[in-house]
């Protein structure tokens, strides 16, 4: 792990999308205090980790890598142990997020009964019972069935933006993460490659021009939008643009004598940036 | 602090532990019990067949006999003293059997109570420690659930002090019971009774002799305190020692075996104590505490109570440091 | 609720577990490390010894549990009734001193006369009653069969060393004295009688042999005396003889020595 930034504000669902051992769990797990960087800093609420380490993971709901519970207690009496442990959870607000998640009818079963997407319920249940102001969810969406993914979904925004929590969630899915979060920060090999908001997405396209003379069209996007253009095939240009510049660079081509033979636009999807920021690691 | 442990021991106790010492409590002293009450059978028949000691009145005459023969013995001056206060204390039973009218060699619930946890302290209630202690850790780590305690807020040293106090308090509740049952198993065989039969202790050990010139009768109760002491310690030492195997490794099996084979090899070990002083140091051959106060053991050349609670003590003491610093400091990457 | 009850169960269990365990450990502390109890007793072998003065006939007795008078319930043992007989028969002052020990062996005897603690009362004995051996003898008891014929044989050479080694040292301290030597008899009655009859019978005639080369030294048969008397002579513990049999021995010794205490 190197070089990883990143803020998560209030109000905010943040996405961490990376391929499987890219390096997603190691630093929730730092961020959570499980593991102690080398070098590096946590703060939580302005607490840092190293330093104020209850004051920061009072605040500080999360699910690592998997939703593991005491299999011989039964729900509720997993989520009051848990919340024997801080001082502002009730009995009623444990209710409360049974309700929430959906599991009143089965939290006084035990947890080896539990369905997987059972446990992640009330997983998700003990990281929001105690009002953190940073929700941590390692793959959250693990177990649950379409129907469950898309209630989480509803969940996270009321979390986020109703409660005012900062809520970062980690996946491999980009469909979900796309559709989840508000920003996403994509890592691969420990390194975060980059930060983006998801609505921005939408506005860059990668256009595919097939033109006689490739070269002069890398030159031309390179001199005139400071465009970095790559040749995929022998008269092929690719490139990433905003989609409202397609047309002035058409015309471009077109006044400098290229031959434009074809030209397709995909609307740019976090899949194709993922690829493209990757290189291509196998991800599921 | 209080309602961390009072978690750590709602879990041991959903978790059944507990209950299964209990249980194997149960098995064994009844099985001892039992065992007892047949031999004890064989011993009078035997006797019967070596002295003619048919009628049960016959063990009187015995035991007077051997009053006057110790009396005798006290008045002679070729006897030195060390002998006599052993004498002294053999009388003062034999006075005692027989102004109660106990045969000597019948059993009470009382003394068969002490014999069992003399028999016990070192294998089999340090086997029902490591039950009790091995998975605390290890198990936690093993499922996962770790990370719910360690990101709570609440700093590593309380969850693991929490759960340690909880071990302390469930070995007590083992000790209790390990009483209870056997008091009440034994009764159903062996009656009720025996609680101010006298029984000799004050033992010493110097320059490897046994030296019995303290020897003192106390009432069976107050030596099956004693016992009772010694064992919660041996239980402590050994729950120690378990729990920090549970904090260092992260499979249960795995915390089990070591301790298993430590304690195993304790017994094996303490036949080379006479010749071999390294071994002395390790806390699996000091669990005999019990032989050092029922004066019953093989004094070997520096080896005393003092010494054995000494060891004990310095391997409990440092099992917590490095059980504390371990945990503190490791990553947790279930 | 369920569950607050078990907790407080188990802390009021612990509690009171920590209570008794507590007080149980401080009492063995206080037992088995306490400093030795100061001992106001004389130490062995300082006590007043019989001083050889021209009126007195000193008899010292050592050895078992015999020698001591074990199983007498009047509690005289040999020496009493000895000292009884021998009033009848000489007007001198009999004095006895009785240094036996239950459970001693051959080995243990010749140790504790080695180590120079009995000297005075050996010098100064007219008559030395010697009872050792029977403890060595019944080591062997415990035995099967198979091993037994063996161990009888070495434990019967050992006894026979030691016991040689024991007359010599004594008469190195006292050439004049007569020793008195108690033969074994059989305690076991019908038992393995036939095995039994041979060892007990085979390691008197090899004492005998042994008292026989000591001008002053005399062996005291018990085998038959006690052989078809077992119900008589024997205490409640089937191992020594009681007061008749004690008796019986005394008279014994007393006819013995009667002739040699009018020389005296």
């Amino acid at each position: 792990m190197r070089d990883v930034n990143l803020s998560v504000f209030p109000a905010e669902i943040f996405g961490f999308l990376g391929a499987n051992g890219a390096g997603k769990t190691t630093t929730i797990r730092i961020i959570a205090g499980l593991i102690k960087p080398d070098r590096g800093k946590v703060a939580i609420g302005g607490f840092s980790l190293d330093h104020d380490f209850i004051k920061a993971m009072s605040q500080v709901g999360c699910i690592i890598e998997s939703p593991d519970m005491y299999k011989f207690l039964t729900g509720m009496e997993n989520l009051q142990q848990l919340a024997a442990m801080s001082s502002r959870v009730t009995q009623q607000r444990l209710d409360e997020v049974v309700e929430m998640v959906g599991l009143k009818h089965r939290i006084n079963d035990r947890v080896d009964t539990y369905s997987l997407g059972m446990k992640q319920r009330l997983g998700i249940a003990q990281a929001v019972m105690g009002r953190p102001r940073l929700l941590i969810l390692d793959e959250p969406a693990n177990g649950l069935d379409p129907a469950g993914i898309a209630e989480l979904r509803q969940l996270l925004r009321r979390l986020a933006y109703e409660e005012d929590m900062a809520v970062l969630v980690s996946s491999h899915i980009l469909a979900e993460v796309q559709q989840m979060c508000d920003t996403v920060a994509i890592i691969s090999k420990g390194v975060v490659l980059k930060t983006l908001k998801v609505k921005e997405l939408g506005n860059d396209v990668v256009v595919e021009w097939q033109v006689d003379k490739p070269l002069l069209a890398i030159e031309l996007l390179k001199g005139n939008w400071d465009i970095a253009a790559e040749q995929t095939r022998k008269n092929r240009v690719k490139a990433v643009i905003e989609r409202v510049m397609v047309e002035d660079i058409n015309q471009t081509f077109i006044n400098e004598g290229l031959r434009l033979a074809y030209c397709e636009a995909h609307g740019s999807t976090l899949e194709d940036l993922f690829l493209n920021l990757t290189g291509g690691v196998e991800i599921v | 602090m209080y309602r961390l442990v009072q978690n750590e021991v709602v879990k041991m106790l959903r978790k059944k532990r507990l209950y299964i010492v209990l249980g194997i409590l149960l098995i064994m002293i009844s099985a001892f019990a039992y065992g007892q009450y047949h031999s004890l059978d064989r011993t009078r028949e035997q006797l019967a067949k070596r002295i003619g000691m048919t009628d049960t009145g016959d063990w009187r005459k015995l035991a007077e006999q051997q009053i006057i023969d110790m009396k005798n013995r006290l008045d002679s001056h070729y006897m030195d003293e060390e002998h006599n206060s052993t004498t002294r204390v053999r009388m003062e039973q034999l006075q005692y059997y027989l102004d109660n009218n106990i045969n000597p060699v019948d059993i009470s619930g009382a003394r068969f109570t002490t014999r069992f946890i003399e028999q016990s302290i070192y294998l089999f209630l340090p086997l029902l420690m490591i039950l009790l202690a091995a998975d605390m850790v290890s198990g936690e780590l093993a499922g996962g659930t770790v990370k719910l305690l360690l990101t709570r807020g609440v700093p590593r040293w309380k969850v693991l002090l929490s759960k340690y106090i909880a071990l302390l308090l469930l070995e007590l509740n083992v000790v209790f019971f390990t009483l209870l049952i056997s008091v009440a198993v034994s009764g159903i065989f062996f009656g009720y009774g025996g609680w101010t039969e006298p029984v000799a202790t004050g033992f010493q050990v110097a320059a490897g002799k046994l030296i019995t010139s303290n020897v003192v009768n106390v009432p069976q109760w107050q030596y099956l305190l004693m016992v009772y002491g010694l064992a919660y310690f041996v239980m402590v030492v050994v729950g120690t020692v378990s729990f920090m195997i549970s904090v260092l490794v992260k499979s249960t099996a795995a915390s089990i075996g070591i301790m298993l084979s430590t304690l195993v090899s304790g017994t094996f070990l303490s036949s080379f104590l006479a010749d071999w002083t390294l071994p002395r140091y390790l806390f699996m051959v000091n669990m005999r505490l019990t032989d050092y106060i029922s004066g019953s053991l093989r004094p070997i050349e520096g080896m005393n109570l003092t010494f054995s609670l000494t060891v004990l003590a310095a391997w409990m003491v440092a099992a917590i440091v490095v059980s504390f610093w371990y945990f503190t400091k490791r990553d947790i990457l279930v | 609720m369920q569950k607050r009850y078990s907790w407080y169960g188990i802390v009021a269990i612990a509690l009171f577990s920590l209570i008794f365990t507590l007080f149980g450990f401080v009492q063995t502390i206080r037992f088995t490390t306490g400093s030795p109890v100061s001992q106001t007793a004389t130490a062995p072998g300082t006590a007043d010894k019989p001083v050889k003065e021209g009126n007195i006939i000193n008899v010292f007795i050592i050895g078992d549990s015999i020698a001591m008078g074990i199983g007498d319930e009047k509690l005289q043992g040999i020496g009493g009734y000895l000292k009884d007989l021998m009033k009848t028969q000489t007007p001198r002052d009999i004095v006895v001193d009785n240094a036996g020990i239950d459970g001693l062996k051959t080995a243990e005897l010749l140790q504790s006369i080695k180590s120079g603690r009995m000297d005075n009362a050996l010098k100064s004995a007219d008559f030395i009653v010697i009872s050792i051996g029977g403890n060595d003898l019944r080591e062997i008891q415990r035995l099967t069969d198979v091993s037994r014929e063996a161990a009888y044989q070495e434990k019967k050479a050992a006894y026979l060393a030691g016991l040689k080694e024991t007359t010599q040292k004594i008469r190195a301290l006292n050439k004049n004295s007569v020793l008195i030597f108690i033969g074994l008899y059989d305690p076991t009655g019908q038992d393995n009688a036939n095995e039994n009859a041979k060892f007990v019978s085979e390691w008197n005639y090899q004492t005998q042999l042994l008292v026989a080369a000591d001008q002053k030294a005399i062996f005291i048969p018990t085998y038959d005396l006690f052989k078809l008397n077992l119900d008589r002579f024997m205490a409640a513990d089937k191992l020594h003889p009681n007061s008749t049999g004690y008796q019986m021995i005394s008279y014994l010794i007393s006819k013995d020595i009667e002739n040699m205490l009018g020389q005296l």
